[in-house]
């Protein structure tokens, strides 16, 4: 067993697929080796006086020494977001599409030179903070110019559990009242049917005999029908 | 013991207040004068309102023999003038009468509610398709209340089991404890005899008995309550 490899979800990069259907598939093999071969991709990238302007598969050619070709400059932030917070699958937070609405407007901002990067950067994350009830605004021009990327954490005081609070304490006034205007009588008489009590001497316990009187009393049985009869018109007579 | 009708197709209280609140709400609801459909709808739901102790006494004088107007229309009608709480059967019906016409507001409300919840569009499809008024109650407006009525079913059985006020200012649960409610029971046992132990074990059977009602409610409602 090698090291533990994060999984990483990459896009935006070339892949050279072999399939199994492949009808020479000796050949498809050493055609991939060809094309990622170092010198073919830097040909595919192309030189600073003649950028081709494809994003190099192999990330050596990218963040390797000899690769001061022509970087774009957020390679870095590419490369090491993927390994800083790898991507996988997970359930939407209730928020996620406010939050991707307003860094989805700032990106199509940025990328139509409305505004620089770092504008938008700062400007979406303030919104986004708003949106998630947080205050962690980052201190302007710090963080962001080294090549960091925004990183959005879901803190304490977050809308789900502000929303979560706001339902609970809507319903506590309802719960109190049910708590002990209804479920306490209850109990009350459940813990009552157990014993014989006259309201002026204290109750005995007697067990079971009220539940052995219940089977056979035939009032029981007279004033269960009267009120079917009242509820259902259910007449016998 | 005659009365010319068997009180069994009387219904009890709660077909009454299902099937008249169903019938009076869609007729309000064809009503074209708006004012008129709020005043009826006000009207009908003011006796639910009101506490059932002030509605009893009230019918309790109406039905009086000598005083009350009941009787009196009634013998016009040639039904004979009798003490209608002394006799079992008109005491329930009394009571049956009494209960609908307390609790029946509350049903036309609801239903009226449900009424308004029903797309228009789905009355003009069936118009255009040829179907009549009647065919159109039965096809549209009766499934698509079926959550509604099915609430009101549940609501008003759970209600309908606790019956005590109406009855016991009526009749205190005579004639001959002809209509004595379980209820009314555990209220004599604990608060007349005193003995709690007892009135808190018919309660308990009392709690049981609804909450398996209802549970057996739940369990057949997917056979005929429809969800849009």
């Amino acid at each position: 067993m090698g090291p533990r490899v994060p999984r990483i979800t990459l896009f935006g990069v070339d892949g050279f697929p072999l399939l199994t259907t492949s009808q020479n598939p000796g050949e498809a093999r050493k055609l991939i080796k060809y094309m990622v071969r170092k010198d073919v991709q830097a040909k595919l990238i192309g030189t600073k006086e003649a950028p081709v302007g494809n994003i190099p598969t192999r990330r050596s050619l990218a963040t390797g020494d000899e690769m001061s070709i022509f970087p774009p400059r957020s390679y870095k932030i590419f490369y090491e977001s993927l390994v800083k917070f790898p991507a996988k699958p997970v359930p939407a937070p209730v928020a996620f599409t406010r939050v991707e609405e307003i860094w989805l407007r700032y990106v199509s901002a940025i990328l139509a030179n409305e505004m620089s990067a770092e504008e938008g950067c700062m400007k979406a994350h303030k919104e986004i903070a708003d949106v998630l009830g947080g205050s962690n605004s980052p201190v302007p021009g710090q963080g962001l110019a080294k090549g960091d990327i925004c990183v959005l954490r879901l803190g304490k005081n977050t809308l789900v559990k502000r929303e979560n609070l706001a339902g609970c304490l809507f319903v506590l006034p309802t719960f109190l009242g049910f708590l002990f205007f209804v479920l306490s009588p209850m109990v009350a008489a459940l813990v009552l049917s157990f014993y014989s009590w006259d309201l002026f001497t204290p109750p005995k316990f007697t067990g079971l005999s009220n539940y052995r009187a219940l089977m056979h009393d035939e009032h029981l049985l007279d004033v269960y029908r009267n009120t079917l009869v009242l509820v259902g018109g259910l007449d016998k007579s | 013991m005659s009365i010319g009708i068997p009180l069994s197709s009387w219904g009890g209280l709660i077909s009454l207040e299902i099937i008249g609140g169903l019938i009076i709400a869609t007729l309000i609801e064809q009503g074209v004068n708006r004012f008129l459909k709020y005043f009826l709808r006000t009207t009908y739901f003011f006796p639910y309102v009101i506490s059932a102790t002030a509605v009893a006494l009230v019918w309790h004088l109406l039905l009086n023999p000598d005083l009350g107007v009941v009787n009196y229309y009634l013998g016009k009608l040639g039904v004979s003038q009798i003490n209608r709480l002394f006799s079992a059967q008109w005491a329930r019906i009394s009571i049956i009468l009494v209960e609908t016409w307390k609790n029946i507001g509350f049903c036309i409300v609801v239903f009226l509610a449900g009424l308004q919840n029903i797309p228009r569009q789905l009355y003009e499809a069936a118009e255009v398709d040829g179907a009549s008024k009647v065919q159109r109650f039965f096809h549209i407006t009766l499934p698509l209340l079926s959550p509604t009525t099915f609430f009101l079913v549940v609501v008003g059985l759970i209600n309908a089991f606790q019956i005590f006020d109406v009855p016991y200012v009526l009749t205190r649960g005579g004639p001959g404890g002809a209509t004595r409610t379980i209820v009314m029971y555990i209220y004599e046992t604990g608060f007349r005899f005193f003995n709690m132990g007892y009135a808190a074990t018919v309660s308990l059977s009392l709690f049981v008995f609804i909450a398996v009602l209802t549970l057996v409610q739940f369990k057949i409602s997917g056979r005929w309550v429809f969800y849009r």
